[in-house]
């Protein structure tokens, strides 16, 4: 379907002759800019594009809790062990929101931390002030999430992927889970 | 309306049943873009906007009260019906073996609404102990029974569970998602 911009519906007076390209204009566009009339898929949200504007955006997820290890200390989305870290693609306008979660652990006193960067339409690296933070406690294994609206990002497709790091000695994150919603 | 055979559609019925509720949908009322679609009430719509804050400093306090640090914040002010969902985030230390907590306060704006909802435990982020630790953590609640629609702040909040300990935050983040 091709979406018609919208226009304001005609007002109709007394004498007026109502014409087919009226009706096509100013009832079926319009009708075809409602929610219903965009909705293809269920699950999904109905958010605005612009002004007199609509679109249908998904909310995908990416999950893998198998358990990988990284001694890097800049940001990577590559564990030893841990196959391919979660990632979510979706279309958005300039926002998304990103909820983050992990398990994270670290083999010394040190950070292991789990973040995102965003790739395609948008270039973002993964950055602390986004992160999940294990800091030390040796052994432990906590497993914690945030969450982010993430703004000035270029409309289009756009994926987001976890991404690790520790500030030293091993770390380790199992149980990892990423949900992106367009918005 | 509903239409019969041989009826009529006059210039008013037109206006009301076609113009006016073709102008309460959601591309009508658009105006801003990545807002999304809510309820307000019966057969009454309108855009949302979730709202974000953040503060990066990295403060303290010794308070055993919900209180304020150095730069107040993150906050917020959000127009809503009834219930919000607040995300929180903080990276939260204490320097010996006590709690550091993070909650929030919502507040009317309008005063003589007089509404308020106090921070609390049950929804704070908890750095338990642990001293010298710093995770960066999150969590979610979602506050239902506010006398909307009006504008409310919601303004994170801190505390620690002993004063002779002190609770060091960083890295703040908030976001409201008003319905």
């Amino acid at each position: 379907m091709v979406l018609i911009a919208w226009s304001t519906p005609p007002t109709a007076a007394a004498g007026d002759t109502f014409t087919a390209s009226m009706w096509n204009t100013g009832v079926r566009d319009n009708l075809n800019m409602t929610a219903p009339a965009i909705a293809t898929t269920a699950g999904r949200i109905i958010v605005t594009s612009g002004v007199n504007a609509v679109a249908q955006r998904a909310v995908v997820d990416g999950i893998n809790d198998t358990g990988g290890t990284t001694t890097s200390t800049s940001y990577t989305a590559t564990l030893s062990g841990g196959g391919t870290s979660p990632s979510a693609t979706v279309t958005s306008g300039t926002a998304l929101m990103v909820f983050i979660n992990s398990a994270c652990a670290n083999s010394a006193t040190n950070w292991s931390l789990c973040a995102y960067a965003i790739s395609g339409a948008t270039t973002f690296a993964a950055n602390d002030v986004l992160a999940v933070i294990q800091d030390g406690g040796s052994g432990k294994d906590d497993r914690f999430g945030v969450s982010n609206l993430h703004q000035g990002i270029t409309a289009g497709s756009n994926t987001v992927q976890l991404q690790y790091r520790v500030t030293g000695s091993t770390g380790t994150f199992t149980k990892r889970r990423l949900q992106v919603m367009g918005l | 309306m509903t239409a019969a055979s041989g009826t009529y559609i006059t210039p008013a019925q037109f206006n009301v049943h076609v113009r006016d509720n073709l102008l309460e949908t959601e591309a009508a009322g658009a105006q801003n873009a990545t807002r999304f679609w809510a309820v307000d009430g019966p057969n009454r719509t309108s855009e949302h906007r979730i709202m974000e804050s953040q503060v990066s400093a990295t403060e303290t306090t010794t308070s055993q009260e919900y209180t304020d640090l150095a730069s107040y914040g993150p906050s917020v002010t959000v127009a809503c019906n009834s219930l919000v969902l607040i995300f929180t985030a903080c990276q939260v230390a204490n320097s010996a073996s006590n709690a550091s907590y993070v909650s929030y306060e919502v507040a009317s704006v309008d005063e003589t609404i007089g509404f308020l909802n106090e921070p609390k435990a049950s929804r704070a982020i908890i750095q338990d102990g642990g001293t010298g630790r710093h995770n960066r953590m999150g969590s979610m609640a979602a506050l239902s029974g506010l006398p909307g629609p009006a504008d409310f702040k919601v303004a994170m909040k801190y505390r620690v569970s002993n004063s002779v300990s002190t609770g060091t935050f960083q890295k703040r983040r908030l976001n409201v998602m008003p319905l």
